[in-house]
């Protein structure tokens, strides 16, 4: 039984006719027509042409969002409280356990995870196409406008996937069980968190039917604000999923705070979940600044507003400032749990202690402090006269100064290590590689004059990937790779991980290595066409693109196969001490069976050290 | 069905709840801070004439007298009157309706006076339009505890209910002195 702080009466649910996936899709189609209809209402009473698409479609969704959350049975386990009713839990056995309303933060972890790897699927696919496109200058396949829409589209969704995959995923799976938690604090609202995800991601999915949008997914206006009607897609989904994060961010970080077990000081807290605590407290902050920078767009293109109408008294440049001041902290979101992954995985296979933990916390701290006063590092070409870029370029390289603390403590931990090449430390050593490379790329970016040649090309596009899918989607993989045996009680196949990370470790490199030659030759991004002496370095691209893309294949078949005949995983098969190995494969309902006690370090590995240990109440149960 | 802290000595619900809805409650402090920051980028200290500082000190005074009620249903559900629970509930929620019809009458008259195509303009009805949607929000949250206050679900071990509602529409009334100051006075 899932874990609820107040007393829940569980029975099954049943008596609503429809499965639940399907009701949330029944009644969330059913208050969208709803939504419209309430606007056609008034614009028709006001003396208005009835039909407005983005007006419709804003209230529609807006009101479909809550409808099928309560659809997906929230009504049920929630709202019914809400008039006064017995509410009951949704729970039924088997795989229908993930398609509705379950407050198990560890079912709900892999509701994150299946959904981002399908998303992250679906982006890697259109990046494909843009490969494609840019394989040849001028028109290839689809031409300028709809490449602008592919690029911004792959942009948004692998955004997504890069705050949430890791923190959805493993800050709910891993993170309670790491503390000795029964649950998060607040698994109902867990589970809407995950359940804000749905709508906003079919709304992405469902953009290309009435041509997507081409600003990218920073979205400036006065382009944003002019364009067609797929920039609202992104702006109402943008709002929906910071909800989430917002909401998932207050249960991280009360988790966290209060709810670890006994004797799990804070000095012996594991690094993963430091850094999922930073990590929310970044996105607890800094998600509400997002939010406001797309709905002002949202109010200049719904009712005619002048914020950033530069004509009627508005300023563009205010989106800019208000959407990296949100931004800018979300590279760190994406980047601080996969680090934090990274550290976590270093000393299992290493058979070492963390190198120098509090320097690890402190360096992961000072990031998440020093990424606030960052933004307008974006900024530089916008600002060109200002003096508070040189303000804006000495806080972005002191981000450097932490950065290298947490380098320091993943290459002191593996020092004289005795390295176990398993999946997770390849996946863990390659985010120490890749994210120097997108670390030191990046102090070039930060230097003003060299920013000003670099904006906008290829050398940026090289760079952001290399921290984002060279540190987050290589720490993202860390942890599947890591946590998949717990997760499933089975484990993945160990010659299909290991092509899996060779293909993906070489394709990521050759991909995004040739990026920064291109960049420094002058090519722009977000552009489908490119001048002719450039084709050989993008055909080459492109082909290790494919052959990048290729390599995820491995990793589907091995994740789908293994979850039904991987061999079973036993209760810590690659010998870490931390309290989510201390209980079994997977873990049962309320995660241990007796109360998890923490009596040592979780790093250390010699033949006594014990991290923490359950203790059962009396031997007569 | 336990709470967690009879199974693992963990903090008990309430003290959770509270902390949870604290750092909730920081993070819209962000959203409104956010909200203030623009309208000085877009605007400095720039205010139109027509503005009715009149209907915004009433409409200050309704929210600090709504908070007063709110405060009584919180001492109601302490020692357990119901009756008086709801009664102070419903007359939080209906200075709530008096400020959303105050608020839309305001509106009205600035449709013509400083409209939504004047960089004031939209920022009045953001700042608002976001503040009066919180407050709706608190208001169906106020109505829910009347409804299970009448069901007989708020018993002395679930007054954490009443207290995290209250708390919330005390947060919304606070921002309100916050919006009027950087609207109407500033």
């Amino acid at each position: 039984m899932a874990t609820t702080a107040t007393p829940i009466e569980t029975t099954p649910v049943g008596s609503t006719g429809l499965p639940f996936a399907l009701r949330a899709l029944v009644w969330g189609a059913l208050a969208f027509l709803g939504g419209s209809g309430v606007v056609m209402g008034i614009r028709a009473l006001i003396g208005e042409p009835a039909f407005d698409a983005a007006q419709m479609l804003t209230l529609g969704f807006l009101m479909s969002v809550p409808a099928s959350i309560l659809g997906a049975g929230a009504w049920e386990t929630w709202g019914r409280g809400w008039i006064g009713k017995e509410t009951v839990e949704y729970d039924p056995p088997g795989w229908r356990q993930y398609f509705g309303f379950n407050l198990d933060h560890k079912v709900i972890g892999i509701q994150y995870l299946v959904t981002f790897i399908i998303v992250f699927i679906l982006a890697g696919f259109v990046a494909m196409m843009m490969r494609v496109e840019l394989a040849d200058p001028g028109r290839t396949i689809v031409g300028p406008a709809t490449f602008t829409q592919y690029m911004s589209l792959h942009g948004f969704l692998m955004v997504l996937v890069a705050v949430t995959a890791v923190p959805g995923a493993f800050g709910n799976f891993a993170m309670p069980l790491m503390v000795g938690a029964e649950d998060m604090a607040f698994p109902r609202l867990n589970a809407l968190s995950f359940w804000l995800w749905p709508p906003a991601v079919i709304l992405l999915l469902a953009s290309p039917l009435v041509g997507g949008w081409n600003s990218g997914w920073t979205s400036y206006p006065p382009l944003s604000a002019t364009n067609g009607i797929g920039q609202m897609f992104y702006i109402l989904a943008f709002i929906v999923g910071g909800l989430s994060s917002i909401v998932a961010s207050v249960n991280f970080i009360t988790t966290v705070v209060k709810m670890r077990a006994k004797g799990l000081s804070w000095g012996r807290v594991p690094i993963f979940v430091w850094s999922i605590l930073f990590a929310a407290l970044l996105s607890l902050f800094f998600t509400q600044s997002v939010a406001v920078a797309v709905a002002m767009v949202g109010i200049d293109r719904l009712f005619g507003g002048a914020f950033f109408d530069a004509a009627a008294g508005g300023l563009p440049v205010l989106y800019q400032h208000i959407f990296w001041f949100y931004s800018h902290p979300a590279v760190y979101v994406m980047v601080l749990p996969s680090l934090g992954a990274m550290l976590e995985i270093l000393p299992v296979f290493s058979r070492k202690p963390l190198f120098g933990y509090w320097w690890a916390v402190g360096g992961l701290a000072g990031v998440s402090i020093l990424s606030g006063v960052v933004w307008a590092h974006h900024m530089f070409t916008v600002n060109a006269t200002s003096n508070a870029n040189a303000a804006f370029m000495f806080s972005t390289e002191a981000i450097s100064v932490p950065t290298g603390l947490v380098f320091l403590a993943a290459i002191g931990t593996i020092w004289r290590g005795r390295l176990w090449l398993k999946p997770p430390m390849l996946f863990a050593l390659a985010v120490i590689f890749n994210f120097t490379i997108g670390g030191i790329t990046g102090v070039f970016l930060s230097d003003i004059p060299a920013d000003y040649m670099l904006q906008d090309t290829y050398w940026v596009v090289a760079h952001f990937h290399y921290t984002i899918v060279g540190a987050g989607i290589f720490g993202l993989f860390a942890a599947i790779y890591y946590w998949y045996p717990k997760m499933f009680g089975r484990m993945l196949n160990e010659r299909l991980s290991k092509i899996h990370f060779w293909m993906m470790f070489i394709g990521f490199n050759v991909t995004f290595l040739p990026m920064f030659w291109l960049g420094l030759n002058g090519m722009n991004r977000r552009i489908a066409d490119y001048s002719p002496e450039l084709v050989g370095g993008n055909r080459f691209v492109s082909l290790a693109g494919f052959f990048l893309g290729i390599s995820f294949l491995f990793f589907l078949w091995n994740f789908v196969w293994s979850w039904k005949h991987g061999e079973k995983a036993p209760t810590s098969p690659w010998g870490a001490k931390t309290l989510e190995w201390v209980t079994t494969s997977p873990p049962p309902k309320l995660n241990f069976d007796g109360e998890p006690v923490v009596v040592g370090s979780p790093y250390k590995f010699g033949p006594d050290d014990v991290h923490g240990v359950i203790e059962t109440e009396g031997a007569s149960a | 069905m336990t709470a967690h802290a009879e199974v693992a000595g963990h903090t008990p619900y309430p003290e959770l709840q509270r902390y949870g809805l604290r750092l909730f409650i920081a993070s819209e402090a962000f959203l409104f801070f956010v909200l203030f920051s623009a309208r000085f980028y877009l605007l400095g200290f720039d205010k139109p004439e027509e503005l009715n500082i009149v209907l915004g000190v009433v409409l200050t005074a309704i929210l600090m007298a709504a908070s007063y009620f709110a405060h009584g249903a919180s001492k109601a559900a302490d020692i357990g009157d119901v009756k008086q629970l709801q009664t102070q509930l419903l007359i939080t929620i209906g200075l709530g309706a008096a400020f959303i019809a105050i608020v839309a009458y305001e509106w009205n008259a600035a449709f013509s006076e400083f409209p939504m195509n004047t960089p004031y303009g939209s920022m009045f009805f953001l700042i608002t339009g976001v503040h009066v949607l919180h407050l709706f929000i608190g208001m169906l949250i106020l109505g829910s505890l009347v409804i299970q206050a009448k069901r007989g679900t708020i018993t002395s071990s679930t007054t954490w209910k009443v207290h995290g509602g209250v708390t919330y529409w005390q947060f919304v009334d606070v921002v309100w002195l916050t919006v009027f100051t950087v609207l109407y006075v500033l």
